[in-house]
């Protein structure tokens, strides 16, 4: 265990490394001055000696990687810089616009999980009835929309038509309906077919057979057996899903304009702020780490042969 | 032995699988205590005879007619609940590869609990107890280490008896038993062998057993049945079938066993002409059923098959 974990430890710190110094050398060559845009956006008006001094201030007079490694060596001592843009230090901004990401987040995947999960199980167990051929016709057309259609859909509905939720709400419980409902119905979609094949596969397995062959009933058999020996690919996608998420969903929030970790990603890049984006893909990276954790461990709980070779 | 004796019958069954027919007419009987051996080659329709009678055809599997009768009730007609009480306890299967057939990620004392929970109220301690004694009679030294196992942990030979125990632990009449030695290696066929005859007389088991290992007719079988293509082309005890086969098929199938000095001196001299090869030219032969082909003690074959000339 404590093996695993320090492997995994070392796996970080490579990543987080590597994936740092790819995103501060594409922030450099991307075009646009964060000196220019910080003075244009406090009404000063730029002139070359002012950018100069804006740029010694913010310390990006300095060579890129003298810049990078003194950005990783604060890292390191829990220091992630100040934001160019609100002159806040990098960590609070994160830890501001976290809790909003979270609260969707696990809100759609708490949604996603209720419907799809027992839609999918029972599409496998009636497959090829008229239930199951309406459920993969709805599927279709949801994965098929892109979010930020299904988006302005639901905005145009339910908002402005039937003004029954809020389009911009955050912080209330009725303003949250609206992103989780975009989030969900395409997660759900990929759900309820990825549920039904391994389901579907599963029951394939003569294992089955046997259990019908002692007299176990079929509830049993389907949410005893099967659906726990389907959780090993239901839990890698949702791990995926997870991180997804937790990334902040870029077009959702920018959207219902949620202040969330996805909003706050877009606006760092439009403004060029160097600290919030490199702040922005530490998260990323951990979050990463965290979720491939999680999921080996519940690979370990979920597979005995694996628990047993580990052991 | 009258009808009212009979564990089992089955009256001219026929089923189909994908629309094709698989199991053609058959007829069978099976009494109390009585071990009956189907033979035949893959695909003969072995397999699903045993599956139609445990009603496990699955969904391209269908019984189009004639009647199965266990304890004097027909098995097709059974309302789906009925049925599955009687999977285990009155009637219980044996796979060909047992490992496959137990659930991969759950202990053996789990599986164990279940099967006997789903028919009869037990509580854990009891039913592990009762599994333990039973995996001591199938001679695991450490029935307890056994019980905390995992299917993939064990070879296929402690599968086997695993599975063997779990069959009889709810005291089934009949054991049906799907070529339950032809997945395990020469050495623990033996053994397999000998536990199965050992079990059916300390527990009175009547068996149904279907293979092609010839060893296991010897040992075990009082009646004897041959499968071909879904037909039973013949039937008899085992002196009769192994020592005086009749039909052409059965002869060429005796001759296809070279080792098996017990079952017939006869069938060791090679034959002048390829019997087999001769049954599968079908097309110039006659369908032709004997009037009464009712399996009972009486040995009989068929005459499908066989040549006009």
């Amino acid at each position: 265990m404590i093996r695993a974990a320090g492997k995994s430890m070392g796996s970080f710190l490579v990543t987080l490394i590597g994936i740092t110094a790819l995103s501060f050398a594409l922030s450099y060559l991307s075009p646009g001055d964060p000196a220019e845009m910080w003075l244009t956006e406090n009404g000063i008006a730029p002139s070359e000696e002012l950018l100069q001094k804006t740029r010694e201030q913010l310390g990006l007079n300095r060579p890129i990687p003298v810049q990078y490694i003194a950005w990783l060596g604060d890292l390191l001592q829990g220091d992630m810089g100040v934001s160019i843009k609100s002159n806040r230090p990098v960590a609070q901004e994160l830890i501001k616009a976290l809790p909003h990401t979270l609260l969707l987040a696990v809100s759609s995947m708490l949604v996603t999980m209720a419907v799809a999960v027992p839609l999918g199980v029972a599409c496998a167990k009636y497959q090829g009835s008229w239930f199951d051929r309406l459920i993969q016709l709805t599927n279709y057309i949801f994965v098929s929309l892109p979010v930020f259609f299904i988006s302005l859909i639901l905005m145009y509905q339910l908002s402005y038509k039937l003004k029954l939720l809020p389009v911009i709400g955050a912080g209330s419980l009725k303003g949250l309906i609206l992103p989780v409902l975009a989030l969900s119905l395409n997660l759900i979609s990929v759900y309820i077919r990825q549920i039904r094949s391994v389901v579907l596969r599963e029951l394939q397995h003569d294992y089955v057979a046997g259990l019908y062959a002692r007299g176990v009933p079929g509830r049993v058999v389907f949410f005893v057996h099967i659906l726990k020996n389907t959780l090993t690919p239901i839990v890698t996608l949702t791990g995926i899903s997870l991180g997804v998420l937790l990334g902040g969903t870029i077009i959702v929030e920018s959207i219902f304009n949620w202040p969330g970790l996805g909003k706050l990603a877009v606006e760092a890049i439009e403004y060029r702020d160097y600290p919030v984006i490199q702040g922005y893909v530490v998260w990323m990276a951990f979050i990463y780490l965290l979720v491939n954790a999680i999921i080996e461990f519940l690979y370990l709980l979920l597979n005995p042969k694996l628990k047993r070779i580990g052991g | 032995m009258t009808e009212d004796a009979m564990l089992l019958q089955i009256h001219d069954l026929n089923v189909r699988y994908h629309h094709s027919p698989v199991v053609k007419g058959i007829d069978l009987r099976i009494e109390d205590k009585q071990t009956v051996v189907i033979v035949g080659e893959s695909g003969s329709g072995k397999s699903t005879l045993l599956r139609s009678i445990i009603g496990l055809l699955g969904e391209n599997g269908e019984i189009v007619s004639g009647d199965i009768i266990f304890e004097k009730r027909s098995l097709p007609g059974l309302p789906e609940e009925e049925y599955r009480k009687l999977r285990g306890s009155g009637l219980s299967m044996i796979f060909q590869n047992p490992e496959a057939f137990l659930d991969p990620r759950m202990r053996i004392q789990e599986q164990f609990h279940e099967a006997v929970r789903v028919h009869r109220p037990m509580g854990r301690k009891q039913a592990l107890q009762q599994a333990a004694a039973l995996l001591a009679e199938m001679q695991f030294i450490d029935p307890a280490s056994i019980l905390k196992a995992y299917p993939f942990e064990l070879s296929g030979g402690m599968c086997q008896r695993i599975a063997i125990a779990m069959a009889i632990v709810n005291q089934p009449k009949l054991i049906l038993a799907d070529e339950p030695t032809s997945a395990l290696d020469v050495t623990v066929q033996a053994e397999m062998i000998e536990l199965m005859i050992r079990m059916q007389k300390k527990h009175d088991l009547s068996i149904l057993l279907v293979t092609h290992n010839m060893l296991v007719v010897e040992k075990m079988a009082d009646m004897v049945g041959v499968m071909y293509q879904g037909r039973l082309v013949e039937w008899g005890t085992k002196q009769e079938v192994l020592r005086h086969a009749r039909h052409p098929y059965t002869q060429g199938l005796l001759r296809a066993v070279p080792r098996l000095e017990t079952i017939s001196r006869d069938a060791m001299h090679p034959g002048p002409a390829d019997d087999r090869k001769a049954v599968r030219e079908g097309d110039s032969m006659r369908e032709e059923v004997q009037a009464d082909r009712t399996p009972g003690r009486k040995h009989f074959s068929s005459t499908h098959w066989i040549r006009e000339e």
